[in-house]
């Protein structure tokens, strides 16, 4: 158990992403989605999701844009960090901070399992918006 | 003498931020007690996300789902980018792969470096954050393993 952290260790990219519902239907939520996930040694971790074709804000302050531009930015993203850890191959994100408020404080359980050099992330069913379903996120060492 | 990268790898929590206009006037951008988390990663990736403390929940779970109002005030509060790092002399170099602000991908991020015991110093190239422009400093203190 303690190999499925250290196998861990590491910069990962995201080479593939899905939402499959509970009869196995695969959909990609967003195609074109590039994302960055890091496990630190010493404990820490950060998660980045970004899509394609985001559009940059007219002014110079990233904390200064318009209405519809941070509307923009903010649904085309994704990014927390925190602290990580493993039960087994349950993998737990504690959040400390996240664009997304709510998660502050959060904690996230996750399932990992390796398929060669790949790690595979897969979420708990979510339920609170109809049928259950999980994301599960393909990542490849970042290189 | 430039930082060995073993002096800043690890994990580092924003204990203060300040910025200073060509006037000499100081202001915090994100108040007295902002959030933040700097990791650099032994692999040479990097993270730096930080944040007003006491940001108001969306109403919904969605994190992409904000009304334009929750997600104005989202990103008025807080700042997020991840990619490479490396030590070039007396500064750090972000490599900025992805930002919750999007015109800041591609661009490299230097930052003057101060280390004083478990702290370092990061000093800013002029820059605008929140309404206020000038240099930015902010200190940064190593989380205990």
């Amino acid at each position: 158990m303690i190999d499925l952290a250290k196998k861990l260790v590491g910069t990962w990219r995201l080479a593939d992403w899905a939402r499959v519902d509970a009869d196995g239907k695969r959909t990609p939520p967003l195609p074109g989605t590039i994302g960055l996930i890091c496990y630190t040694a010493d404990g820490f971790m950060f998660a980045t999701l970004m899509g394609p074709n985001r559009k940059r804000f007219a002014g110079f302050d990233p904390m200064g844009g318009s209405a519809e531009e941070t509307h923009h930015a903010m649904s085309t993203a994704m990014s927390y960090c925190g602290r990580w850890r493993m039960e087994g191959n349950r993998l737990f994100h504690n959040v400390e901070l996240s664009m997304f408020p709510n998660w502050v404080g959060a904690e996230m359980t996750r399932t990992v399992r390796f398929d060669g050099d790949r790690a595979v992330v897969t979420t708990l069913p979510i339920t609170d918006s109809g049928p259950p379903f999980t994301f599960e996120l393909v990542l490849k060492p970042a290189g | 003498m430039p930082a060995k990268p073993e002096q800043l790898i690890g994990s580092w929590r924003l204990k203060k931020w300040i910025l200073t206009d060509g006037n000499g006037r100081v202001t915090e951008p994100m108040g007295p007690n902002p959030w933040g988390l700097i990791i650099y990663a032994a692999d040479g990736y990097m993270s730096a996300m930080l944040a007003m403390p006491d940001r108001t929940p969306f109403a919904g779970n969605d994190p992409l789902g904000g009304s334009p109002e929750e997600a104005h005030r989202a990103m008025s509060s807080c700042h997020a980018y991840v990619g490479r790092w490396r030590i070039d002399g007396e500064s750090v170099v972000h490599s900025v792969e992805m930002a919750l602000w999007p015109n800041m991908v591609g661009t490299e991020q230097v930052r003057h470096y101060h280390l004083d015991g478990n702290r370092v110093i990061l000093k800013t190239p002029p820059m605008t954050r929140k309404g206020a422009s000038g240099i930015a400093e902010l200190t940064w203190e190593r989380v205990a393993g």
